[in-house]
């Protein structure tokens, strides 16, 4: 392919992907008092200002940070060993494991709020932190096993043979062989599963009643509630949610292309 | 650097996956620092053979003992054996140094003797200026080297070697091979080699062991291999030019129930209709430099020579062939057993 046809598919994908982005960021910029007009005669940090006011939202971040951030560790830390043994030791039933783990991700999670809702209440857990990253790490386990059995399946078989006639236990070639090489492909995975972590509501919604307690996604909902007319700070405040996410992603995203590309290529 | 080379037995070895057998009740005895080759076509259970020796996989039954001790139920750390596999599988992970200082790291081995260890290998097979790069940034050959230095490195009581010049190309796989043949005369170790090369089998080993469908078809020098093949496989798996195996009449010799084997350097080709011998026609000539190989028809059959390497004519032209009545081996045409040559007539 030309580069100059690359640029005319490259461009409108591009655009659709981040025109909606960009509107927002411009909203963020806007004056609150020019919102009739077609375009505002000046860009003003004021609504990031007003966004950030009283704490809520840099809170509302901090929480979603340590709720993603836990989700991604415990669903990896679970899943990753669990895929290692599917895709390397001949696990008897590995397959089943495979597809009732599939199985479970179609729940609706609407159907499963209200019994986990007691759930957590049994156990104490409901409107903190970690009664958020138990549910979100079952639910991303599903994705992260499939993940990271492809990512297993991909690296050659005899890397880890090599690794066992060099002396190691099973396990120790996992950790100290199978593990490193695949980082890729855990960086992919642990990725997913943060931002499906950093963007849910409805649990949140659910189970956090605290307003210091507020992940990003509530904090966001609920901003309306509070402000007068508030569309330039909504827009303010959701694009400054962004930011830690994409931060996330950018940080990742060397390894994160390579391991998709490596699971594509040998898949 | 030298490493005392144990003796391996195995004991009818079997080994099944499922109801396919890989492995057939082989017996197999390697002598301390022996090198044997274990040569087959691929599927022949070859590789299944050093799995099970290694510890990689366990045996549907049978015995395996290294230096008398019986290891079946040991796991691949506590047989003491080293590997190298087909494809290197070096740690991409790691530099040099580390690849072949992790057996040792595994082991628990004192981190000042790894060092000295690691620097020992590093100069027996030149990798000393290598030692700081990480595989990708190494060359085919050098791979190898490290690969087999991360075995040599253990000083194990056994070394495995899976097909371990297949992955270079065609100049640099001589020049390891002797390679690998210097240092094994050196170390005196225990090897293992498998290989689908004959050529590589014929050079390398003190003995051969030729396995078809999981079975040994023999055990013997490469000269015992080659000149006294037991069976019709393995006389038509060593040599090249491969062996002339045919039924007797198309030598001129009377029929019977085996076909005769007759090498490509015993076959004698004249030029010309006239004289004794038998009449053919040539097929095809191909030049090798130091001889020329020429394939002749004969009564609906090919066969090849080794002749000089002057010897040139069109295809079709008549020819006379020559041998020494003595040469060829002679194998049942049902069982592919060996058999002692046809009285002749008179």
């Amino acid at each position: 392919m030309s580069p100059r046809a690359a640029w005319t598919v490259a461009v409108p994908y591009l655009a659709f992907f981040l025109l909606p982005l960009g509107w927002l960021a411009l909203t963020s910029l806007w004056p609150d008092a020019e919102l009739a007009r077609a375009l505002p005669s000046h860009l003003t940090l004021e609504n990031h200002a007003a966004a950030l006011a009283g704490g809520g939202l840099a809170r509302a971040v901090v929480n979603s940070l340590l709720v993603s951030g836990a989700t991604a560790a415990l669903a990896l830390a679970l899943a990753a060993p669990a895929a290692f043994a599917i895709a390397r030791l001949g696990v008897r039933g590995g397959r089943a494991l495979l597809a009732a783990a599939l199985a479970v991700s179609m729940f609706p999670p609407i159907a499963t709020a209200a019994p986990l809702y007691v759930a957590l209440r049994a156990a104490r857990l409901l409107d903190t932190l970690p009664g958020l990253v138990l549910p979100y790490a079952s639910f991303s386990l599903p994705l992260a096993l499939w993940l990271l059995t492809g990512t297993f399946r991909a690296l050659p078989a005899e890397l880890y043979r090599a690794a066992r006639v060099d002396g190691c236990t099973p396990l120790g070639a996992f950790r100290r062989v199978l593990l490193p090489v695949a980082a890729p492909g855990i960086a992919t995975a642990g990725l997913l599963v943060f931002v499906f972590a950093w963007n849910e509501l409805l649990y949140a919604v659910t189970f956090l009643t605290s307003p210091a307690r507020r992940t990003v996604p509530v904090a966001l909902a609920l901003f309306g509630g509070e402000f007068r007319d508030p569309i330039v700070v909504l827009a303010a405040a959701s694009t400054l949610a962004t930011i830690p996410v994409v931060a996330v992603a950018v940080l990742f995203q060397r390894r994160v292309v390579s391991g998709l590309t490596a699971g594509a290529v040998k898949g | 650097m030298s490493v005392a080379g144990a003796r391996l037995e195995l004991d009818s070895l079997t080994k099944s996956y499922g109801a396919v057998p890989a492995l057939r009740g082989v017996s197999l005895s390697v002598a301390g620092g022996e090198l044997v080759a274990v040569v087959g076509p691929s599927g022949c259970g070859k590789s299944t053979l050093l799995s099970l020796v290694a510890g990689l996989e366990a045996p549907t039954a049978g015995v395996i003992r290294i230096d008398g001790r019986v290891v079946n139920e040991l796991s691949p750390r506590e047989r003491d054996v080293a590997m190298v596999f087909q494809s290197y599988a070096l740690y991409p992970h790691m530099t040099v140094r580390k690849n072949l200082a992790f057996p040792l790291d595994v082991a628990g081995v004192p981190r000042r003797e790894i060092g000295s260890r690691v620097e020992e290998v590093a100069a027996l097979l030149g990798l000393a200026p290598l030692l700081d790069r990480r595989p990708a940034a190494l060359s085919g050959g050098e791979r190898q080297r490290v690969a087999l230095g991360r075995a040599l490195v253990r000083r194990p009581k056994v070394f495995l070697l899976d097909e371990p010049l297949s992955n270079l190309d065609a100049a640099l796989r001589l020049g390891v091979r002797a390679e690998l043949k210097k240092l094994h005369e050196r170390l005196r170790a225990t090897f293992v080699y498998v290989t689908h090369d004959q050529a590589e089998a014929m050079t390398l080993a003190d003995r051969i062991a030729v396995l078809r469908d999981g079975a040994l078809e023999q055990v013997g020098t490469p000269r015992e291999i080659y000149g006294e093949p037991a069976t019709a496989f393995v006389a038509r798996f060593v040599g090249t030019p491969p062996v002339n195996l045919v039924a007797p009449e198309v030598l001129g010799l009377p029929p019977g129930s085996a076909d005769a084997a007759l090498r490509p350097e015993d076959l004698r080709v004249a030029l010309g209709e006239a004289g004794t011998g038998l009449g053919a026609r040539v097929w095809l000539v191909e030049p090798m430099g130091s001889e020329t190989w020429v394939t002749v028809e004969r009564a609906g059959a090919r066969l090849v020579a080794r002749c000089d390497a002057g010897f040139d004519a069109p295809p079709g032209a008549p020819v006379r062939l020559a041998f020494d009545p003595e040469r060829p081996c002679w194998f049942d045409r049902e069982t592919g057993r060996r058999r002692p040559p046809p009285r002749s007539p008179g």
